[in-house]
């Protein structure tokens, strides 16, 4: 078949080539990029896990039919994997709190070793609260500095107790494992903005989506998928040696036990 | 029963008339869309279309932004507006009720302008009049 003879054979991040269609399930193309829908996941298992009982808590002092209220009552009631903006948010109904995550910014390309690549990627993790009035500010805008201190622990520890009951999450060299931080060569907490307006919110709304913007940047790396080569029956081997004052041409000479031509 | 409640009850057909002269050429549907998987997209997608009309299912008025409004920068170019609908209940559940999490509420438009039909996001329903109200969408995602 085309595709097999074709082929790079070349693994990127979560992208293996060739790629078939019938790899591709119900996410469409959204499965060439399994390391967002992960992060996602995990980020906000591990955010429900720490802080569900604090925000349970402070959400029931608030007055009856107080949007907080409608369950489920957790600190990501909803989850969404792109970037949070007007154009989305004004089609999708979304429920608040939302966590959302993107690839965003200059990706960079670099060499990891002469053999493999690097991309370095920023992303964007979004952790959206939704308007809030001066009471409410108080009572909840807080849990905001919260989660990005969650996040950044659950990538230290590489691990957190409430996903996948703790399974180690990254880095793992096995392109079998199931797990899918194993696309990750590296994960990095760079820091927040905000509290304060979320991007969708604009600079001249009279709305404040109270937000926290964290950016994370991650290493994916590239390789040959070593399986797909095959064997090397024979070789005949001529290395001539030299430097900038000339070369001596055929200088080695080799050949393996089984004859090539 | 108020002077509104009265007028209400005959608008629908009053604002009928354009559409039965013809001069109402596009039409308006809200489209309600869920698809089946974990997120907002993935599996199958299933739409509720519900259309706009007045009585006998004559066309609402549909009209584009102005260019010179666009030039000005008052709006943005695209954007259109489905005006004079007479309010109900059953309106205000579809333009202002909460869909389910992860739905997708779009107008679609019908007509010359788009023969095979155009998704619009809502920006705004104005309800601040007792009569009619108004519904402002921009273009996104299908249209043709």
């Amino acid at each position: 078949m085309a595709l097999e003879s074709e082929s790079m054979y070349r693994r990127f991040g979560g992208l293996a080539l060739p790629v078939r269609g019938t790899s591709i399930g119900e996410t469409g193309l959204a499965s060439l990029d399994p390391g967002r829908d992960f992060l996602l996941e995990y980020f906000a298992a591990a955010i429900n896990s720490e802080l569900t009982e604090v925000w349970v808590a402070v959400v029931g002092n608030l007055p009856a039919g107080h949007p907080m209220k409608t369950a489920p009552v957790r600190p990501v009631r909803d989850t969404f994997p792109d970037e949070p903006t007007e154009v989305a948010l004004t089609q999708r109904k979304s429920r608040f709190p939302l966590l959302a995550v993107n690839r965003s910014g200059r990706a960079r390309y670099e060499r990891q070793t002469l053999e493999i690549a690097r991309r370095v990627q920023p992303w964007m993790l979004h952790y959206i609260l939704g308007p809030l009035d001066v009471i409410d500010q108080r009572q909840l805008k807080d849990i905001c500095v919260a989660v990005a201190d969650v996040v950044e622990g659950a990538i230290e520890m590489r691990l957190h107790g409430g996903y996948q009951s703790g399974a180690l999450q990254f880095f793992s060299d096995d392109p079998n494992d199931p797990f899918r931080g194993r696309h990750f060569s590296s994960i990095r907490f760079d820091g927040y903005d905000g509290p304060g307006q979320a991007v969708f919110g604009g600079d001249n709304s009279s709305i404040v989506y109270w937000a926290i913007e964290m950016q994370l940047e991650t290493h994916e790396l590239g390789s040959y998928i070593v399986e797909a080569e095959g064997d090397l029956d024979a070789a005949d081997i001529t290395a001539g040696v030299g430097g900038g004052e000339g070369l001596t041409p055929a200088l080695v000479i080799a050949a393996t036990d089984q004859d090539p031509h | 029963m108020t002077l509104a409640d009265s007028l209400k009850a005959i608008l629908p057909g009053i604002r009928a008339i354009p559409g039965q002269l013809g001069v109402h050429v596009h039409s308006a549907s809200v489209v309600i869309a869920s698809t089946s998987g974990t997120y907002t997209g993935d599996g199958t997608r299933t739409e509720t279309v519900t259309a706009l009309t007045h009585a006998n299912g004559q066309n609402p008025h549909i009209s584009w932004a102005d260019d010179k409004d666009v030039a000005m920068g008052l709006v943005p170019r695209g954007q259109v507006t489905i005006a004079w609908l007479t309010p109900s209940d059953a309106l205000r559940a579809l333009l202002l009720d909460d869909p389910p999490e992860g739905y997708v509420r779009l107008i679609r438009i019908t007509g010359p302008r788009h023969p095979n039909g155009a998704d619009y996001r809502i920006t705004d329903v104005k309800t601040e009049k007792a009569l009619h109200w108004d519904i402002t969408a921009e273009p996104v995602g299908k249209q043709a």
